[in-house]
């Protein structure tokens, strides 16, 4: 591929290439690539200050006229660092070019070679390493967000390490899986996690990752991209590129960050303990315990002791946050061998006490010319991490983010002598106890081997075999301890599960450039691919523990739970890709790909896909080609299929589970309906994109696209009397549609200050197109208990009854009934659910800018994202206007503003004990407005001088301060936890997102 | 030469593989599961008679909401809403999308779906009497289900004539309807007639924690009870009580022989052991005084014992607040068919009968507990009788009901409105829960959701 690219730029040299001023010198050399000594073919040769130029042939020479007064020689070329070059006295000039990080925009990556910008016809975002590195996320996905056009992410959890919900322009389908495919050196790797446990957090597959490994970043959107990747191609791809050798002396980078780490949003604020006790009086009189608030104080006690006042969000919040990381790498190498090693520490502590997540990771490249025509690449990552969570997600009596509002602020966290108040009045146990006693321990390791072999079989003419080995292992322990809490009634509790991934790829491709009368330019790809992925799973444990400090099931008494069990898929498909380019002005892409996936029967295994795309580079037609203005201009269209399998390994198949046990007997149950007739969910793209790049300063992307995702693979709800809960199928249409752009401008460029700035945004609207329909011609949708799936809305838009405030003369929860009937009702089965919007963003995008001066720079990126709303699922409990409030949960600060006597305007209804009106059931009352706006970094660095460095043996020293999701502020004031979601819009008492302040120091040598 | 070689031994592997492995290589692997087309023997019917046991020992069924349901929403019970459950059952409010409505008829037909299987199941060993013997209990256990599922959803007690979905065949009708109360009932007795002709007696189990022939008999008791057929209902009682199988436990250590497994009170009960339990949504944690402990008993039904009633025991009293202690474990078997009920469902039949026998068969067990005779044996003393029996097994609400009598509320910490909730009132049945809607958009729902 890359020889491939060289022509095209050879030819595209020749184009530009053509004042030719009087010469009085003539200058030989060689181009050699610094990577691996290859020659390198069509660079770009020019006299500095003139327009005097030449091209290097294939085998890398060439041989330049230069007038008397020039003194450097400019030698630039695609992917590769420009390099100026001293002429002196010299005849001879032999330049070694190395790939640089600076040029890596110019090259798309697609994981089946290397594409020059110019001749990509697909839709891709690019980031570079130096936006990755030295970021401290624990997962390297976080970086995407805000930085790259139709990327949206979503923490599912702030917990260090957890699994990040993306969307690539949007939600595409219903029911099967909706995260892009990974890509680790065109490796396709699993992500997600492999977690058994979902009450703790999850661990992703993705934080093995040490981020100062990767080069780049990107991201193929539209369907000429992914088509390459066929059947899991529909929800976008991401491509990750790791750091590669380079020939040369060795080169070392160490660097260091520490920082501290604290809550990214305070969250809700709650009753104090006075205003609590003044609700609960008021409330036992409302419930007609009392006649007035004198005689419920007289006759009933509510425990307060008058002076308490506990901010249970303080007390679950580990002030000593901390995160550090420490890398150290090294490049070199000589002519025909180099590598790249590098050795990584990363340490980052929840906000919660006891969270924290660890990793230690390496990498070790090396790249090999065995003979003239014969290249070896093998590339091998390792990393252990270990991940301390807390339960989440869900108002557990253990989880200490719920304990924030289902305990009391009347309740002490202290007795007088310092150890923790275990007698609280509420079910919730003592969230100090329970994170310092009990363990959600995770530990995950993984090992990555990519091996490819190219051979140059002749001119032109290239295998490569590539080997990808994917292995990772999940190790997590859940313990309870018998004092206290979860465990104690069983005298403490112990679980263990193991599980293993193994992936192993092997992909043949067999490459062909050729040129038809010069100007005709081919490139042919023919690829063979396995892919086979094997999960194997263990798990016991049991409870009856006699004593403290032991903590794995091999202690228990009674072992209660035994699991194993395996599971595995397999892909394989043949590929053919055709890339076509006319004068280096008109490009055609052609991609097909046959693929059949073990995930469906025998006879519907197999599908195509396909993408047809083109472009035009219209800057090189004569009318732009003299212009100074118009350094790139590209008009793009794609059009293709692409699919998704994303689905339950044997979802196809009707099954009778043998899991089960009944009271010592082997017990077997239908657990799934099956469909023989299954096969892929499809997605037919349009994208159409322009590229523009002016006075070498200004770049602007702009894309449109429409895809329109058909015979989803729905999970369809049948009738729950057949037994089943739904059946999978292939049906229903929906629709993405939207627009992107990305604009990035140089605004000063000099050699002392250069300041650029630049946003993205993606607009993409969805709409559910078509449905099931049963005998009658009903549609089956889906609903839940707040959002529902029918066909004209937005899949799962909000759905549910519209509060109407309160009444002033009663102090009634009111509701619409209805869209149409605007009255309103105090009885909320009267009121109809209504639709209420999105539940994902559909307006979202970022703006980053840098300041450099003099060695001192600034950097920040700023995300917004709007049009989503989110719904606070255990409002409930914390807006129950004294229906738990008292006994159960606290409630929001907010609650307090309520109404009291008749003619209130007030945002909460009368506040009665044990409250049965229903005013806290779902309704928009807990449905807030998602847009948010959010500083995810802010940096500030020095460079020290190059003189000062060098005194000291370095090449570079910089030292910087920075600052993650430093300043949030959210539209809807109501909103008061993280307005950052998981995909599902539901606010669900999980980890808190994280907010960081770090200094740093990276060198040189 | 030497890279021709290597080239083309890539390109022959390749090609080799991808034409040899694609057959085995495509088959996914199934560690845990079979196709259901290949159920063949009497150990998978077993195997499958078990998993519909399993499925009945889930919180969703006896694991704990069909037996909460029955006292909840009575004078037996109430909820503290300590972990905020049952909290909306205690005030008789549902919606179509809310967790119980969905939960109850989902487990309840599952259950059904597994006994669909066994029932249409052609073995090839069909004709032997352990096949027959299995697929008598599962029609045992589909006419248990259904009867759970009308009681709970049928409108019967709410001046409709709804039933629920009769389903007798597996995967066969996607899109069923309501039939009519009537027709359900006809259609458990029709289950019931055909669980007598195929359970064996002599195959029984030694063992209450399957369904035997005495199960069948004890089912047919309530059933008839239900629906007013005294005679069938006296008929089917006497069957277990002449068995001369079971008998009460004993009033000396009453409580702690309750919660012992497989007692001779015990005709049919649900096995629970360490790794059945359901943990936080079991029975033990919803009724035991713990966190989770939401359901207490109502100081209303703790009076009803006298201080020498020996059940008085299985009940707890500290701060005011009452307990029930009869799960009082993870691994406490859940009792469905008692001898005591059986002997209750006959005293009752007599009444209904006139039957001179009926004051003795109703004494039989408060003499054996040590409390008071009662005088007479009429509608009230034998309600009592039951309600104090039976108390907390899920039974309380349905007496009500089959009785046409109006949910008093007794306790000023029950949820429901303070005059009780009438006979006939709306909230006295289950809402057709929202999935099933919108899966099957023709079914009717209930009034008032």
């Amino acid at each position: 591929m890359l020889r491939k690219l060289r022509l095209v730029a050879l030819l595209c040299s020749m184009c530009l290439v053509h004042t030719v001023y009087a010469q009085d010198k003539t200058i030989n050399g060689k181009v050699t690539a610094a990577e691996d000594g290859s020659p390198l073919p069509g660079v770009n040769i020019m006299v500095k200050g003139t327009s005097v130029g030449a091209i290097s042939d294939i085998k890398g020479e060439y041989k330049i006229s230069v007038p008397s007064e020039a003194t450097t020689l400019v030698f630039s070329f695609i992917g590769f660092a420009t390099q100026e070059v001293e002429i002196g006295s010299n005849s001879t000039v032999n330049v070694q070019l190395t790939a640089g990080l600076t040029e890596l925009t110019e090259v798309v990556i697609t994981g089946y070679g290397e594409r020059s910008k110019i001749s990509y016809t697909g839709s891709v975002s690019s980031l570079g390493g130096e936006k990755i590195e030295n970021t401290p996320v624990a997962t390297v996905d976080q970086v995407l967000q805000g930085n790259v056009a139709g990327v949206q992410l979503s923490a599912s959890s702030g917990t260090p390490g957890a699994v990040q919900d993306i969307r690539i322009r949007g939600v595409s389908s219903i029911t099967a899986d909706n995260d892009p495919l990974i890509v680790i050196d065109g490796i396709p790797v699993i992500s997600g996690e492999l977690d058994r446990s979902t009450s703790t957090g999850s661990l992703s597959v993705l934080s093995s990752l040490n981020p100062n490994d990767i080069e780049s970043i990107n991201v193929l959107k539209d369907a000429a991209a992914t088509a390459l990747y066929g059947a899991r191609g529909a929800n976008g791809v991401i491509i990750v590129t790791t750091k590669k050798g380079k020939s040369g002396k060795a080169t070392f980078t160490a660097s260091a960050q520490v920082g501290v780490v604290s809550r990214a949003i305070d969250g809700p604020s709650l009753l104090s303990a006075s205003q609590w006790d003044e609700l609960f009086y008021e409330a036992a009189v409302n419930a007609g315990f009392a006649a007035s608030i004198e005689e419920a104080r007289a006759n009933i006690d509510n425990g307060w002791d008058g002076k308490t006042n506990t901010d249970w969000t303080d007390v679950v919040s580990n002030d000593d946050a901390m995160q550090q990381s420490y890398n150290l790498s090294a490049r070199g190498g000589n002519e025909n061998t180099n590598y790249y090693v590098s050795m990584g520490y990363f340490d980052q502590d929840g906000v919660v006490v006891g969270v924290d997540y660890e990793r230690l990771s390496g990498k070790v490249d090396l790249n090999s010319r065995l003979t003239d025509k014969l290249m070896l690449k093998t590339s091998t990552l390792a990393s252990v991490a270990d991940q301390n969570g807390q339960l989440e997600g869900s108002a557990y009596y253990g989880n200490p983010e719920a304990a924030i509002f289902f305990t009391l602020p009347i309740d002490p966290a202290y007795n007088a002598d310092g150890s923790y108040n275990l007698n609280l009045s509420t079910g919730t146990f003592h969230p100090l106890y329970s994170q310092e006693n009990n363990i959600a321990n995770k530990k995950q390791t993984r090992i990555f081997n990519n091996t490819a072999l190219e051979f140059d079989i002749v001119d032109n003419l290239r295998f490569i075999s590539n080997v990808g080995l994917d292995v990772v292992w999940n190790e997590e322990l859940y313990y309870y301890n018998p004092n206290y809490g979860d465990g104690a009634q069983q005298q403490g509790e112990s679980y263990v599960y193991n599980s293993r991934n193994t992936n192993i790829l092997w992909k043949n491709r067999l490459n062909y450039a050729f040129k038809l009368n010069e100007v005709h330019a081919f490139d042919v790809s023919l690829v063979h691919e396995l892919q086979k992925n094997k999960y194997f799973t263990t798990g016991a444990g049991g409870y009856g523990m006699a004593t403290d400090g032991l903590v794995l099931p091999d202690i228990v008494a009674t072992p209660d739970f035994v699991s194993g069990f395996r599971s595995d898929w397999g892909i394989a498909s043949i590929l053919g890709i055709v890339n076509y380019a006319f004068q280096n002005r008109y490009f055609i892409d052609l991609t097909y790909r046959r693929e059949g996936n073990s995930r469906f029967s025998k006879d519907h295994r197999y599908g195509n896909f396909w993408a047809v795309s083109g472009s035009w580079a219209f800057s090189e037609e004569s009318l732009f080609k003299e212009s100074n203005w118009l350094s790139l201009g590209k008009l793009r269209a794609s059009y293709g299929v692409n699919g998704n399998a994303g689905i339950v390994n044997n979802s196809y198949q009707q099954l009778l589970s043998y899991s089960g046990s009944y009271y010592g007997n082997p017990a077997a149950e239908p657990t799934q309906i099956g469909n023989p007739l299954l096969t892929w969910e499809s997605s037919a793209y349009l994208n159409l994109g322009l590229d523009l790049e002016l006075f070498d300063r200004v770049n602007i992307t702009a894309e449109y696209f429409h895809r329109r995702n058909y015979d989803l693979l729905l999970e369809v709800p049948v009738s729950r009397t057949s037994g089943f809960e739904n059946q999978p199928l292939n049906v229903g249409e929906m629709v993405n549609r939207g627009f992107e752009l990305s604009v990035s401008a140089d605004i000063i460029k000099t050699e002392d200050f250069n300041w650029n700035i630049g946003f993205n945004f993606t607009d993409v609207e969805n709409e559910v197109k078509e449905l099931p329909v049963d005998n009658t011609g009903t549609e089956i949708g889906i609903t839940t208990g707040t959002r529902k799936v029918t066909v004209g809305q937005p899949v799962y838009s909000w759905y549910m009854q519209e509060w109407a405030g309160v009444d002033p003369e009663t102090g009634d929860a009111l509701w619409y009934v209805s869209d149409k009937n605007r009255e309103t009702t105090n009885d909320y089965t009267k009121a109809e659910r209504t639709f209420h919007g999105s539940a994902t963003p559909t307006f979202y995008g970022g703006v980053n800018t840098r300041i450099d001066y003099k060695g001192i720079w600034l950097s920040a990126n700023l995300y917004y994202s709007t049009g989503n709303k989110v719904y606070d699922s255990w409002a409930g409990y914390t807006m129950s206007d004294g229906q738990f409030t008292y006994h159960v949960s606290t409630g929001y600060a907010s609650q307090y503003d309520r109404w009291q006597e008749p003619g209130d305007i007030a945002p909460n209804p009368k506040n009665v004990f044990y409250n049965d009106s229903r005013s806290n059931s779902t309704s928009t009352r807990r449905l807030y407005d998602g847009t948010f706006w959010r500083l995810k970094d802010l940096t500030l660095g020095y460079n020290l001088p190059n003189t000062l460095v060098s005194s000291i043996g370095l090449t570079n020293l910089s030292v910087y301060l920075k600052g993650t999701n430093i300043w949030t502020k959210v539209k809807d004031d109501r909103l008061e936890f993280d307005p950052e979601v998981k995909a599902s819009g539901l606010l669900e008492l999980m980890g808190p997102p994280l907010k960081s302040y770090s200094i740093g120091l990276s060198v040189n040598f | 030469m030497r890279y021709k070689n290597i080239f083309a031994i890539f390109m022959m592997l390749t090609g080799v593989l991808f034409a040899s492995c694609t057959e085995e290589f495509f088959e996914p692997e199934l560690s845990s599961s079979k196709s259901t087309d290949q159920v063949s023997s009497i150990n998978d019917l077993n195997a499958l008679l078990y998993g519909a046991l399993t499925r009945m020992s889930e919180p969703e069924l006896y694991g704990r909401d069909l037996i909460i349901l029955g006292d909840i929403r009575s004078d037996n019970a109430l909820s503290n809403g300590k972990s905020g459950r049952f909290v909306t059952d205690n005030q008789f409010v549902y919606t179509s999308n809310g967790a119980r409505a969905l939960d109850v008829w989902t487990k309840g037909y599952e259950v059904i779906a597994s006994a669909n299987i066994i029932i249409n199941s052609e073995t090839e060993d069909k004709d032997t009497p352990e096949v027959k013997y299995v697929k008598g209990q599962a029609y045992a256990l589909r006419a248990l289900m259904h009867m759970n599922l009308l009681t709970l959803y049928g409108q019967q007690y709410t001046g409709g004539t709804e039933g629920v979905p009769i389903v007798t065949k597996f995967l066969e009708n996607f899109t069923p309807v309501r039939s009519p109360v009537q027709e359900v009932w006809e259609q458990i007795g029709a289950d019931i007639e055909e669980a007598r002709k195929l359970v064996d007696p002599e195959l029984d189990p030694n063992t209450s924690t399957v369904p035997g022939s005495m199960m069948v008999e004890a089912l047919a008791s309530r059933y008839f009870l239900y629906t007013e057929n005294w005679e069938k209902a006296k008929e089917a009682a006497l069957n277990v009580i002449n068995a001369n199988a079971y008998s009460l436990i004993s009033s000396a250590g009453y409580a702690s022989n309750w919660v012992k497994d497989e007692t001779s009170n015990a005709i049919f009960e649900i096995g629970m052991n360490d790794t059945d339990n359901a943990d936080i949504n079991g029975l033990y944690q919803i009724l035991g005084n713990t966190n989770y402990g939401d359901v207490e008993i109502t100081t209303d039904l703790y009076e009803q014992f006298e201080a020498g009633d020996a059940r008085k025991t299985i009940y707890s009293k500290s701060d005011g607040v009452h307990r029930s202690l009869k799960h009082i474990a993870f691994s406490t078997n859940v009792k469905v068919f008692t001898y005591a009920e059986v002997l209750l469902n006959y005293a009752e039949a007599l009444m209904r009968l006139n039957d001179p026998e009926a004051l003795n068969a109703l004494n039989v067990i408060p003499v054996a507990m040590g409390a008071t005779p009662y005088a007479v044996a009429n509608e009230d003393n034998v309600l009592l009788e039951r309600r104090k029996e039976l108390a907390m097994e899920g039974f309380r609400f349905y007496d009500l009901m089959r009785t046409q009598r109006d949910i008093p509320k007794v306790d000023p910490r029950q949820r429901y409105d303070d005059g009780g909730i009438p006979y006939g009132s709306s909230k006295l049945v289950l809402p057709i829960p929202q999935a099933e809607i919108d899966a099957n958009p023709q079914i009717a729902q209930n009034k008032d959701y």
